[in-house]
């Protein structure tokens, strides 16, 4: 079927639908060590700023490390003694707010992915007229602050008896999430040559059957790079769930945030709990990243 | 997304775009447009109309979020005019501009020097690449924590200052001091703020730039792999250093690059809340005080100054965010 | 290519769905889910530090040991001085979904709850069980809100204390005395400075410790009765005794510790205690956490009444109210209020806490002998209530003032204070 001739095009969809003049041709791979001076001096310049950027992860690990010392007297010393008391503090008082941005995350992400791929297929592969308008009249809900909304957010929540659970927060979230995954997976598609739609309609097949059948086994990376750009997004929250939950339904990030509010901050176990706050994105980054970065730049490739 | 962290991705438009051949009967095309109506209506209603009714709030007397007092405020604009003359809004205004200015400034050169680096090193790419890209994998909440440690008066990077000879090293954002101050308020005037740099907003500063730097670079990177080989092999065969290949040609082609970093960060910076509250709160005099925590700390107290505010960090965002759009919708008509 | 990346898809998948099934046990009910019924209590405030905790906890076992089979949600909320709390309780209170009890500080704090209509009437409880004469008069009066009560009293916290290092005094041969005044206060603190010991400890990372040493000091120059009319707009801001009471406050900032703006109020009086500086104001909640941190009282530090003419009390008010409507267990909250009404409860509470028993009868032979002072002290001072706590007035001219001094810390423009001061008296009282 068509599906298997095409699978090379969505992995790199921004880069070969385009057929531009002057495309350059792709670097080989090389891993050799620089040869003239300058190739050292920039290499020597890149791994220095590598380092200095790892200061303040260097910094929060060594803290938290800091256990029952407590925080050292210089933010640059390794503890003495390192162990990891700091750490079962923290988990004591973030394990139920981990639980929630759990909670929060995971449906809220899969839903606004699951909507902005519908949205993102219908813009892309079947516009109508004004659609272009009224999606950039979508975008801007993209952009604004969201202090902007909030009270009558909070008004419509409580309306509906979910101010403050994690239900409401997830409604919330999907909502404006709908912007962006539209816009990504909008540009996704503009990839996936229109060739196959056509294909499959004059096989008879709808809309809807040729999304399913065609277009979402396609889908999965944009799936992916909407996915973790929701994920991290929505797991990093912070104003929603300072404002919008009770206490019992905080979001890890808020919790983490009260820890400094208390009177003396203990600062081994407030890093021991950026460590657990930031460890699910960071993996996630780690792990999938080369999805990230085209999350971030599709559609920068002009 | 959508929280003060989320940078979408460069957007709009996507270029040139293949030509449609896809059947544009009426038919599918109303069914088309019934089923993106859903996100649009539903859009609609939590951006357009929330924030109208947020405007009507700024204009009401509704003041605690119990008794609502929905009649309008006379004079019409009587909260606006209010909250000008504050000194806290004026800091919060200084403080968001002053941000902004020198983040982006931090971001985007660094990011455009980073990607200029890393695109031409032999060795280790990923690496570096990764390393840059992490902090925007972090909430602005781990940022804040881990930056309010490093820039702790006594155990953070002044011990390093104090070691070098350096006496008395500034209380970061403990400081109420505002470097080059251009006006001294006498208190009782309109202008109630030292118009300056607040020391206590650097270390902040210092943490954006780190965490967003990356992905100035992210979008960089792209654009210089997208520059033409031969436009610069042909300038280095004309004779062209690297600077002048870097000026003439590099350069200008990143433009829209650089043009989609301003337009993204400055809408992060502007709605700037979690990082600020993390570090710093307030600060001393409100030398860190920003418009998103002047909105929250009046949610308890004055439903109308908060919406207030709320409108005109809104209008500062839309200022710059609209002629990005409609810039980019316009480009992709004429595509 | 596609393999190893499916792989990776799949790994993060499983790993996700597994953390969800490990956790979604552990995971925290939303507000408002639990049944109504009488075996469940949840109490919101934001006492979270060691010696409020506890004090805290002297309460949960008292309802629970008057009620069998009880089971106490401690919904505490840490973070800027009760703020967050507040915030937290706001939004829960306009959801419709309140806890069962907050913790709340009388008078002025209680008049916007009573405004919106968001809290019970309990003038009937208090005439049942003839608590307003188990209790001095300003207190009574302070639970109420025209002529009702709303609130139950648990303890009575003096605000203008003057914490002092006995050793750090004795090096620099200075005695602070109260019968001197603030002039006096000032020339002792200098003294100190003098003789190479930092005069004072402050901590306003939390402004509400500066605005409460700036109300003490207005409070000892105008004296009581002016203090009381500021508040109905008899006396302004603009007086010639709080100028110079602001002036006082900028010359007492500048003999503080430099680092104030990082450190938090329970940080100022632990260093205080261990001899960095002289003295430290803070409302008598510090000597919980200063007994709590292990401090000798007596012997690391000492206390004095802060100089004045006369001797005021600057009152802050700890109690309880419930909700007027969708209370989860009323049962569960009556008995809570009751608890707190009972004698020893109230004395226990005292012992951890710091502050004296609101209630005449409960015994004060066992607490310390600063409580036993305090007690004193408050049966025969003049009573005034704290700005600093939001309990002079409304919640509106207490963020004000909060404000102009945070402004005034930074500035140092004492008109610029007195502009906005005035211009709240007019509009927001």
């Amino acid at each position: 079927m068509a599906v298997e001739t095409l699978e090379a095009t969505p992995t790199q969809p921004v880069r070969t639908a385009r057929r531009r003049p002057g495309k350059p041709a792709p670097k080989p791979r090389s891993w050799s060590l620089p040869k003239t001076l300058g190739g050292w001096i920039v290499l020597a310049v890149c791994a220095v700023a590598t380092l200095g950027m790892l200061v303040p992860v260097y910094v929060i690990i060594t803290t938290a490390l800091s256990g029952s010392t407590g925080a050292p007297n210089f933010f640059l010393a390794f503890p003495d003694a390192p162990s990891l008391d700091a750490f079962k503090g923290a988990w004591t008082k973030l394990h139920g707010s981990l639980a929630n941005s759990l909670q929060i995350t995971i449906p809220a992400a899969l839903i606004s992915c699951l909507l902005g791929s519908i949205n993102g297929y219908v813009l892309s592969k079947f516009p109508f007229r004004g659609s272009n308008a009224l999606f950039t009249v979508l975008l801007v809900g993209m952009f604004i602050p969201f202090q902007a909304v909030i009270i009558p957010v909070f008004q419509f929540l409580n309306m509906l008896h979910l101010q403050g659970s994690i239900i409401g927060l997830i409604l919330v979230h999907i909502i404006y999430g709908i912007p962006i995954t539209t816009l990504i997976f909008r540009n996704y598609y503009e990839g996936i040559p229109s060739a196959i739609i056509e294909a499959a309609s004059i096989d008879g097949a709808g809309i809807w059957k040729t999304y399913a059948r065609v277009m979402l086994p396609l889908s999965v990376p944009g799936f992916v790079v909407a996915g973790i750009f929701q994920c991290t997004n929505i797991w990093n929250d912070f104003l929603f769930g300072f404002i919008l939950a009770s206490p019992a339904a905080w979001p890890a990030t808020v919790t983490l945030n009260n820890l400094i509010g208390t009177t003396t901050v203990d600062y081994s176990e407030l890093m021991a709990g950026a460590v657990l706050v930031a460890a699910p994105t960071v993996l996630l980054y780690l792990v999938l990243g080369r999805f990230f970065v085209s999350g971030l730049t599709a559609g920068a490739v002009k | 997304m959508t929280t003060s962290t989320a940078l979408p991705p460069a957007p709009v438009s996507p270029g040139p775009r293949p030509k449609k051949q896809v059947p544009h009967n009426v038919k599918t095309s109303r069914r088309a447009a019934w089923i993106f109506a859903p996100s649009l209506l539903v859009s609609f209603l939590f951006v357009y109309v929330f924030i109208g009714i947020t405007v009507y709030i700024s204009l009401s007397n509704w003041k605690i979020g119990t008794s609502p007092d929905l009649s309008l405020r006379q004079p019409f604009g009587g909260t606006y005019a209010e909250i000008v003359q504050e000194q806290r809004f004026q800091a919060d205004i200084r403080n968001v501009v002053i941000f902004t200015v020198i983040f982006l400034v931090l971001a985007i050169l660094g990011g455009l020097i980073a990607a200029l680096f890393i695109h031409h090193v032999s060795v280790g790419k990923g690496l570096f690449r990764t390393v840059f890209l992490l902090p925007y994998a972090l909430s602005f909440i781990v940022t804040g924590v881990a930056w309010r440690w490093i820039f702790s008066p006594s155990t953070g990077v002044n011990e390093i200052l104090r070691s070098m000879g350096i006496e008395n090293p500034p209380g970061w954002t403990t400081d109420p001091t505002i470097l080059g101050a251009l006006n001294s308020p006498s208190g009782t005037d309109f202008l109630k703020v030292q118009f300056g740099i607040p020391v206590a907003l650097l270390p902040i500063i210092f943490a954006a730039a780190w965490q967003l730097v990356g992905f100035a670079m992210a979008m960089y990177l792209a654009g210089l792999a997208s520059i033409p080989e031969e436009h610069l092999e042909a300038a280095s065969v004309d004779g062209a250093n690297i600077w002048q290949r870097l000026r003439h040609i590099v350069l200008p082609q990143l433009w829209p690059s650089t043009i989609t970093c301003f337009v993204l960060l400055l809408h992060v910076a502007l709605k700037i809340f979690d990082l600020v509250v993390a570090m710093s709160g307030s600060g001393p005099g409100f030398v860190t005080d920003v418009p998103g925590i002047y909105i929250y700390n009046y949610l308890t107290s004055r439903y109308d100054k908060a919406s207030a505010m709320a409108i005109i960090l809104l209008l500062l965002t839309l200022a710059v965010i609209v002629p990005y759009l409609i810039r980019g919708y316009r480009k992709e008509r004429k595509a | 290519m596609r393999a190893p990346n499916k792989l990776k898809i799949s790994l993060a998948v499983t790993a996700a769905a597994s953390l969800i099934a490990v956790t979604g046990c552990s995971a925290n009910q939303p507000a408002g889910s639990s049944a109504g019924g009488s075996d469940k209590l949840e109490i919101t405030s934001w006492w979270t530090s060691g010696s409020e905790a506890d004090a805290l906890n002297v309460l949960i076992d008292g309802v629970k040991a008057s009620k069998a089979g009880l089971a106490v949600d401690n919904a505490a909320v840490s973070g800027g001085g009760g703020s967050n709390a507040r915030q937290a309780l706001a939004a829960r209170l306009q959801a419709g979904s309140p806890p069962d009890a907050w913790q709340v500080h009388p008078a002025g704090q209680l008049k916007s709850y009573v405004d919106g209509g968001q809290v019970a009437d309990l003038t009937e409880l208090w005439t049942q069980n003839d608590w307003a004469s188990q209790m001095p008069k300003d207190v009574a009066e302070a639970q109420q809100v025209n002529g009702k009560y709303y609130t139950v009293p648990i303890g009575v916290h003096r605000g203008n204390v003057l914490w002092t290092n006995p050793a750090v005094l004795a090096k620099a041969n200075v005695k602070i005395d109260p019968a001197g005044g603030v002039d006096g206060l000032i020339s002792s603190l200098k003294q100190v400075q003098a003789a190479g010991a930092t005069p004072v400890c402050l901590g306003d990372k939390d402004i509400f410790a500066s605005s409460q040493l700036l109300e003490s000091i207005i409070m000892s120059r105008a004296g009581a009765d002016n203090w009381k009319k500021l508040f109905s707009n008899e006396y302004s801001f603009d007086a010639p005794e709080v100028k110079q009471a602001l002036e006082d406050y900028k010359t007492i900032l500048s003999l503080a510790n430099k680092d104030h703006s990082a450190i938090t109020w329970d940080e100022a009086s632990k260093k205080m205690a261990n001899g960095a500086c002289a003295v430290n104001l803070m409302g008598d909640w510090a000597y919980g956490e200063l007994v709590n941190a292990k401090k000798k009282p007596g012997t690391d530090f000492t206390w004095v009444t802060f100089p004045g003419k006369e001797d005021i009390f600057d009152y802050v008010g700890d109690g309880f109210s419930i909700p007027a409507n969708n209370i989860p267990h009323a049962e569960a909250a009556n008995a809570w209020l009751k608890t707190l009404m009972d004698p020893k409860v109230q004395t226990d509470f005292a012992a951890k806490k710091g502050s004296i028993p609101a209630v005449k009868s409960a015994d004060i032979s066992g607490l310390s002998k600063y409580q036993q002072e305090a007690a004193k002290s408050f049966a025969s001072a003049k009573v005034v209530s704290s700005l600093a706590h939001a309990q002079a007035a409304g919640a509106e001219f207490a963020q004000t003032y909060a404000d102009a001094v945070s402004t005034f810390n930074g500035s140092g423009n004492a008109d610029a204070f007195i502009a906005s001061m005035t211009a709240a008296q007019k509009t927001q009282l």
